[in-house]
C-alpha cells in the first residue's frame, strides 16, 4: 500500500485533465530515451551512479549485470515508476511522466498470479490509460487487445485465469499487454528468467516482431550468450556503467571480471575469446521455485 | 411447507426485525463488494486494526454528547477517515513496515477507546453494541445512513472500477499508465474505512473484519473473475445478512455473530465443493511453474 517514491502519481491537482492525455508532446529528432548522469538511491544506499545512455527509436538494448546490480531499478526509473536523487530521464526530450506510451513489463515474480483476472482482462488493463476516467473499453480497444492477443499466440487462452498460464504464456501476455498499450518505448525485466530455451526463443521472436513495429526495446538479461547473440548493443551494469556498445566490444574479461567480480564462472573459451557464464542460475532458479 | 413460511413469514411482524433485515442485507453485500479489494490486496489486517480504531472516536463521541447515540455515527466516520489515512503517514513517517504501523495504531486507539470508555458508568452495555453489534437497534435513520453512504461507496467503486483494478493488481502498471495512484489508493482506503462504520451498527467491531472478508474469499473460491468475485461476494454476503438475522431471532444468539457464523458456513460449504471438484478434474496441465 505504500507507495514509496513514486513520480508520476504525485501532481494530484493536475490528475483530472492528465488523465488519459499525455502532457508530453514527441519532440522530432530528440533521442527515443536518454539518461543523463543518473543517481538512484535505495534506502540510503546508491542503486545507480552516474549512468548515462542513449536510445534512437526503433533499436533494442540488453542491460546485462549481477543482482544487485539496478537492473531493476534502472528499468523503472525510465519508467516513471520510481525517482532518481539526480540526474534525468528524457524520453523524446521529455520526462517520462508525461508519457503513456511507456510499457514497464514486470519480472514475473512481482504479480499476484492467483489473483483472479483473465488473460484478456490483463491486456486490456494496458488500454486503461488512453481510455480515461470513466470510460468503458470501446470497439477499438477491444479490438486492439484482440490484434495483441493474436499476434503473440495467445487468442486461444484469453478467457483463462492467469494463474493457469505456463511462464512462457504469461510473459507473451504481458507483451501483448505492451502492445494494447501501444507502446513506443518496451521495458522489459528479466523477460527470459525460468524459461525454457523454447519459450525463450518465442519470446525473442516477439521481440523482433516489436521491433519491426519501430518499438524501442530495453531489457535486462542474465544470460550473457543470448545478449550477445540477439542485441546489436549492450550495457555492462554494475550500479556504474562498466561498459556499452556491441557485445563483442563489451563483454572482456577485464569487464566481465569489474562488473560480475567474484561471481564469474565462466572462463574464456580457446578460441574467439567467448566467454560462457551463467552467473544468477541460482536466482533463476530461486524465481522458477517462487512460482 | 407451512412451518417454513413461519419460520421466515413470522418475524417480519416486527419492524425492528425488516429493519434489521435489510440493514444485514445491505451491510453484507457492500462488505463483499470492499472486501474484494481487502482479500486480494491483503488489507486484511488493516481493515481489522480500523474497525479498532474506530472505538476512541465513537468514545469521545459518547462523552461529548453525554450518551447520546444519534451522533456516534458521525464521530466514527471521521475518526475512520483519519485513520485510514493517517495509517500511512505514520508508517511514512516513521519508515516502518505497514503492519507495524498499523499494529501500533490499532492496539494505542483501541486502548484509549476501552479507556474513555471506561470512565463512564455502567459503559458494558454500551461497550458490547459497539463491540458486537446491535443490528436489531437499527432505527429508520440509521437505516436511511447505511444506504446512502453504502450507497455513495458502490457508486465510487462503479466510477473507478478500473483503475481500482489496475492498481490492485499491478502498481507499476498503473504509475506507467500515469494514473494517480497515491489519489486512488488512498480513496480506496476511505472507502473501505466508511464501510467499517457503516458495517458497525450491525455485525459490530469485532465482527466488521469478518464480513469484510470472509464472502469475499468464499466468492474468491467459487469463480474466476474479478468483477463476478464482487458479484458472488455481495450476494453471499447479502444472504449471510439475511439468514443470520433469522438464526438469531429463532435461537436467540446475537446477531452480529449470527451473521458471521453462516458466513463462516458458506465458506466452509465453498472450500468442501473447491476441494471436491478440483480432485475431479485434477490440475490443470500446462503449468510450467
Amino acid at each position: 500500500m505504500t507507495e514509496g517514491a513514486r513520480t508520476c502519481g504525485r501532481r494530484f491537482l493536475a490528475f483530472p485533465r492528465r488523465i488519459g492525455r499525455p502532457v508530453a508532446v514527441h519532440l522530432p529528432g530528440a533521442p527515443a530515451l536518454e539518461v543523463d548522469h543518473l543517481y538512484v538511491d535505495y534506502d540510503g544506499r546508491p542503486a545507480l551512479e552516474d549512468v548515462s545512455f542513449s536510445l534512437q527509436g526503433g533499436e533494442r538494448l540488453a542491460i546485462v549485470g549481477p543482482n544487485g546490480a539496478g537492473k531493476s531499478t534502472l528499468l523503472k526509473v525510465i519508467a516513471g515508476v520510481l525517482s532518481p536523487s539526480s540526474g534525468e530521464v528524457r524520453i523524446r526530450g521529455f520526462d517520462p511522466c508525461g508519457h503513456i506510451c511507456i510499457a514497464y513489463l514486470p519480472q514475473r515474480s512481482e504479480i499476484d498470479w492467483r489473483f483472479p483476472v483473465t488473460v484478456y482482462d490483463v491486456v486490456m488493463m494496458g488500454r486503461v490509460g488512453r481510455l480515461g476516467l470513466l470510460r468503458r473499453p470501446r470497439a477499438r480497444d477491444r479490438a486492439l487487445v484482440r490484434d495483441a492477443l493474436e499476434a503473440v499466440g495467445l487468442l486461444e487462452v484469453a478467457k483463462r485465469r492467469i494463474g493457469e498460464l505456463s511462464g512462457g504464456q504469461a510473459q507473451r501476455m504481458f507483451i501483448a499487454r505492451a502492445l494494447a498499450q501501444e507502446a513506443e518505448l518496451v521495458l522489459l525485466d528479466e523477460p527470459l528468467a525460468g524459461l525454457d530455451a523454447p519459450s525463450q526463443e518465442d519470446i525473442l521472436r516477439l521481440l523482433s516482431l516489436l521491433e519491426e513495429r519501430k518499438v524501442t526495446l530495453l531489457l535486462s538479461l542474465h544470460d550473457l550468450d543470448i545478449a550477445a547473440e540477439h542485441f546489436p548493443r549492450v550495457l555492462l551494469l554494475n550500479r556504474r556503467v562498466i561498459g556499452l556498445g556491441p557485445p563483442a566490444e563489451v563483454f572482456t574479461p577485464a569487464r566481465l571480471v569489474a562488473a560480475f567480480g567474484g561471481r564469474l564462472r565462466g572462463l574464456p573459451a580457446a578460441g574467439g575469446g567467448v566467454v560462457v557464464s551463467d552467473p544468477c542460475r541460482t536466482q533463476e532458479e530461486k524465481d522458477a521455485g517462487a512460482r | 411447507m407451512q412451518a417454513l413460511a413461519d419460520f421466515f413469514v413470522a418475524p417480519l411482524a416486527f419492524p425492528f426485525m425488516v429493519r434489521g433485515l435489510v440493514a444485514s442485507a445491505l451491510v453484507g453485500a457492500l462488505c463483499a463488494v470492499m472486501g474484494t479489494y481487502v482479500v486480494l490486496r491483503g488489507m486484511a489486517f488493516f481493515g481489522d486494526a480500523l474497525a479498532h480504531a474506530i472505538l476512541p472516536g465513537v468514545a469521545v463521541g459518547y462523552l461529548v454528547t453525554g450518551g447520546g447515540r444519534r451522533s456516534l455515527f458521525w464521530w466514527g466516520l471521521g475518526t475512520a477517515i483519519l485513520m485510514a489515512l493517517g495509517i500511512g503517514a505514520v508508517s511514512r513517517k516513521a519508515n516502518l513496515k505497514e503492519d507495524t504501523a498499523i499494529g501500533i495504531v490499532f492496539a494505542g486507539m483501541f486502548a484509549l477507546g476501552i479507556a474513555l470508555i471506561s470512565t463512564v458508568r455502567g459503559y458494558t452495555v454500551d461497550l458490547s453494541h459497539l463491540l458486537f453489534g446491535n443490528v436489531l437497534g437499527v432505527s429508520p435513520r440509521d437505516l436511511v445512513l447505511v444506504g446512502a453512504f453504502g450507497g455513495g461507496v458502490l457508486l465510487a467503486v462503479v466510477l473507478f472500477y478500473k483503475e481500482f483494478l489496475v492498481i490492485s493488481f499491478d502498481p507499476d502498471l498503473a504509475a506507467t499508465l500515469r494514473l494517480p495512484t497515491g489519489l486512488l489508493s488512498r480513496l480506496l482506503l476511505v472507502l473501505i474505512a466508511v464501510t467499517v462504520v457503516v458495517s458497525l451498527q450491525a455485525v459490530g467491531v469485532a465482527l466488521a473484519l469478518a464480513m469484510l472478508v470472509i464472502p469475499a474469499a468464499t466468492a474468491y473460491l467459487l469463480v474466476e473473475r474479478f468483477f463476478h468475485m464482487m458479484w458472488v461476494g455481495a450476494g453471499l454476503g447479502a444472504l449471510a445478512g439475511v439468514l443470520g438475522i433469522y438464526l438469531s431471532y429463532w435461537t436467540g444468539i446475537a446477531s452480529g455473530a449470527a451473521i458471521v457464523l453462516v458466513a463462516t458456513g458458506f465458506f466452509l460449504l465453498a472450500l468442501a465443493f473447491k476441494s471436491t471438484s478440483s480432485r475431479t478434474v485434477g490440475v490443470l496441465p500446462g503449468r510450467s511453474r
